[in-house]
């Protein structure tokens, strides 16, 4: 709908917005002239009406005297000026008013002039013009005052109408101002506030400046500049990056170079410096192996005789321990022999607990004996008490009875004495047989104990024959290793002749080594010299 | 439902970018109506200040008579372009927004309430002798109330212009028209910039 020249530019907009906030104020300018006319005119029409209400008021009193002097037959010489002063008023009413206030004005005036020509007639006929004055005057104040009431009320109704009008144009202009504002806000203001966001950090919003860009207004135009001027940016930062990298690489590149040649440089100078140390250690190494091969080859004789000697000692040891075996073999053969002793006195001892077994066995069978004779001779001693007391009975007949009684009993008390000594001789035997039991008992232990001491003894005596026969063994066979250790001696000297003649050779080979390295080192050193000079041009 | 509201905008702003060649027809019925919308608008605020008198009778005439001619005016547009919508001619989301159609319906309403003022005052005559049908019972003793909702309906018609304008720019700015090059050259690479023509 919009035509074909209006792009929306913001010159564009602006000239619209003028015309439409221009033709707002032109009806409101026009609104408020036309309302300051109509205010002037009601104040005319108030001030006119008010005038012709003061002037008819102010001839109330010469009315008054009209009046008095014919309703009461007055004096009627003055009244001449009184009608012309009201016929004054009655013109200035005429000269202000139009209309019907006007008409009735003058119809007014007519009946003054009538009431003037009348008043030196009778007074009937000055009367009836009164009357037709004071009708007339009244119809006339009547129209006055609501000619007042009318422009009063016309006043209201513009007073209220124009209020509407200025309120209604007030807000209107308002929400005109305010819409303006909130879509430029938003065409020009966000925009432009959008692209300060981009160049102040490109990259970011980048979709709204294209946006923007599309646009045919001034902000288009900007906008396509600021998409140029960041897409430049960003070529010009991706350009300068791609270099920033391309040298950063080339450094790391050069320093990569720089170390390998700095550590190369020290490998081979370390190299160089171990050779030279070598070199030296060698030539050192090889004189003192000369000297110490002359020691060696001068002790090589000497250690030979005493490997000769040692062999000798070796088979002196070797007879000495065969004398130690002899020994020994006696020895065990005496430990055999106690052996079989104890076992012998084992046997005889056997035999005395059997023996003191069979005495226990008859002390028992004795006292069994003596415990019988013993209760024979208390149940004789019962029955001598009871023959007692039957020859008690029996008197003087029993006397006799009484007598072996007696006799009985003594020999019954001297029977339980017997019994009670045997008893305690028995005892006695039963006690020592205990005792012999216990001690025989005590020499099995120590006949064992004799019997377990042999069979070690002869069991240490065999070991020791065992180990004197391997120490033996050993002992010819160390004589053996001797001689063989001397004849080694004797090779290894002339080992070490040749050893001496080898050092020479190596002296002479290190020697030459340590001229090869200085001379690598210092190639080495010419080349990395020569090299970081290059890398510096 | 969200996605297929977005589709259906996203695809009227599309028809919207490239219909801004309206019919003839449609823009001759256009601007007529905002020339008579202003007009009345200042003719009415005139004469509402004027009150009485023959100029304001003369005015107050010639506002009947162009108020009627709006309405004649306003239902040929509607009546245009629902005829253009049926056969096609007419792009479905073009002028579619809801301000539309309040635009409309006080244009409508605006009138018909002047006319109800002017049948209760019992002055319906314009010119050439004609007088407007009676839509509202004469002397009901409301045409003071139907002339005052006529004026403040008249000034929020105004406001809504003011609405409809600011928004077929925010459209036109912030949905510029392609033109036929440029439409090639954006299909060929869509990440070139559109060049429009500047003034």
């Amino acid at each position: 709908m919009l035509p074909s020249f209006f792009k929306a530019t913001v010159r564009q907009r602006l000239a619209l917005w003028a015309s439409m906030l221009g033709v707002l104020a032109c009806v409101f300018g026009a609104a408020e002239f036309i309302g300051s006319v109509k205010l002037s005119g009601f104040a005319r029409a108030i001030a006119t009406h008010a005038g012709a209400v003061a002037a008819l008021s102010e001839t109330d009193a010469a009315y008054s005297r009209i009046v008095v002097a014919l309703v009461s037959d007055g004096d009627r010489s003055s009244l001449a000026g009184d009608v012309d002063a009201i016929s004054v008023a009655m013109k200035a009413v005429i000269a202000r008013s139009d209309d019907e206030i006007r008409a009735r004005a003058v119809a007014a005036a007519q009946g003054l002039q009538e009431l003037s020509s009348k008043l030196g007639a009778d007074n009937t006929a000055a009367r009836e013009a009164l009357r037709r004055v004071a009708t007339q005057r009244n119809e006339l104040r009547v129209l006055l005052n609501a000619a007042v009431a009318g422009v009063s009320e016309s006043l209201g109704a513009h007073v209220e109408s124009s209020r509407q009008n200025t309120m209604l144009l007030a807000s209107l202009s308002l929400f005109l101002a305010a819409l303006i504002i909130w879509f430029e806000h938003r065409w020009l203001v966000r925009p432009i506030s959008t692209m300060a966001t981009a160049l102040r950090v490109p990259g970011e919003d980048a979709g709204w400046v294209r946006k923007l860009a599309r646009r045919g207004d001034e902000i288009g135009m900007l906008g396509r500049a600021l998409h140029v001027h960041l897409s430049e940016e960003r070529t010009r930062q991706e350009a300068a990056k791609e270099r920033l990298a391309l040298l950063a690489g080339e450094v790391e590149r050069q320093q990569a170079l720089r170390v390998r040649g700095q550590a190369f440089q020290g490998n081979i100078a370390s190299i160089a410096t171990a050779l030279e140390t070598h070199a030296t250690s060698m030539t050192d190494a090889s004189n003192e192996l000369s000297q110490l091969s002359g020691f060696v080859d001068q002790h090589a004789g000497a250690a030979a005789q005493s490997s000769q000697r040692a062999a000798n000692h070796v088979d002196q040891m070797s007879t000495s321990l065969n004398e130690i075996a002899e020994l020994l073999a006696t020895t065990a053969g005496e430990a055999q022999r106690t052996s079989e002793i104890a076992n012998a006195a084992k046997t005889l001892v056997g035999a005395a607990t059997d023996d003191s077994a069979l005495l226990r066995e008859a002390v028992g069978s004795i006292s069994a004996v003596v415990t019988l004779i013993s209760t024979v001779a208390n149940q004789t001693n019962l029955l001598a008490l009871n023959a007692t007391i039957e020859a008690a009975r029996a008197g003087e007949s029993g006397r006799g009875f009484a007598v072996v009684a007696a006799e009985v009993k003594q020999l019954a008390n001297r029977t339980a004495e017997a019994t009670e000594q045997v008893r305690q001789g028995l005892d006695s035997i039963g006690t020592a047989a205990e005792r012999i039991t216990g001690r025989i008992g005590a020499l099995v232990a120590s006949v064992d104990a004799v019997e377990t001491s042999a069979d070690s003894i002869a069991e240490l005596a065999r070991r020791q024959d065992d180990t004197s026969r391997s120490i033996n063994i050993g002992t010819a066979q160390a004589a053996d290793d001797v001689r063989g250790m001397a004849e080694q001696v004797e090779r290894v000297a002339g080992m070490i002749e040749d050893w001496r003649k080898m050092t020479d050779r190596m002296t002479q080979a290190s020697a030459d080594i340590d001229h090869q390295a200085a001379a690598l080192r210092q190639a080495v050193d010419s080349f990395m010299t020569d090299t970081q000079a290059a890398q510096r041009t | 439902m969200t996605t297929w509201l977005r589709f259906s905008a996203a695809m009227a702003r599309r028809r919207r970018v490239g219909e801004h060649d309206f019919p003839l027809l449609a823009k001759v019925l256009h601007w007529s109506t905002a020339a008579l919308v202003l007009t009345m608008f200042c003719v009415g605020v005139l004469m509402k200040q004027i009150g009485s008198g023959a100029c304001a009778d003369a005015l107050m005439t010639f506002h009947k008579t162009a108020g009627f001619l709006l309405l004649i005016l306003v239902a040929a547009r509607i009546t245009y372009r629902i005829l253009a919508r049926l056969i096609g001619r007419w792009a479905r989301g073009a002028g579619d927004r809801a301000v539309h159609r309040v635009l409309y319906v006080l244009l409508v309403a605006i009138p018909l309430l002047g006319l109800a003022g002017v049948s209760d005052f019992g002055a319906r005559e314009i010119y050439g002798g004609i007088s407007l049908p009676e839509i509202w019972p004469k002397g009901a003793g409301h045409a003071d109330l139907l002339f005052l909702g006529h004026a403040i309906l008249a000034f929020a018609l105004v406001g809504l212009v003011a609405v409809h304008i600011c928004l077929a720019l925010d459209d036109y700015i912030q949905h510029p028209a392609q033109p036929a090059a440029a439409k090639k050259a954006a299909a060929a690479k869509p990440s070139s910039i559109l060049q429009p023509d500047m003034p």
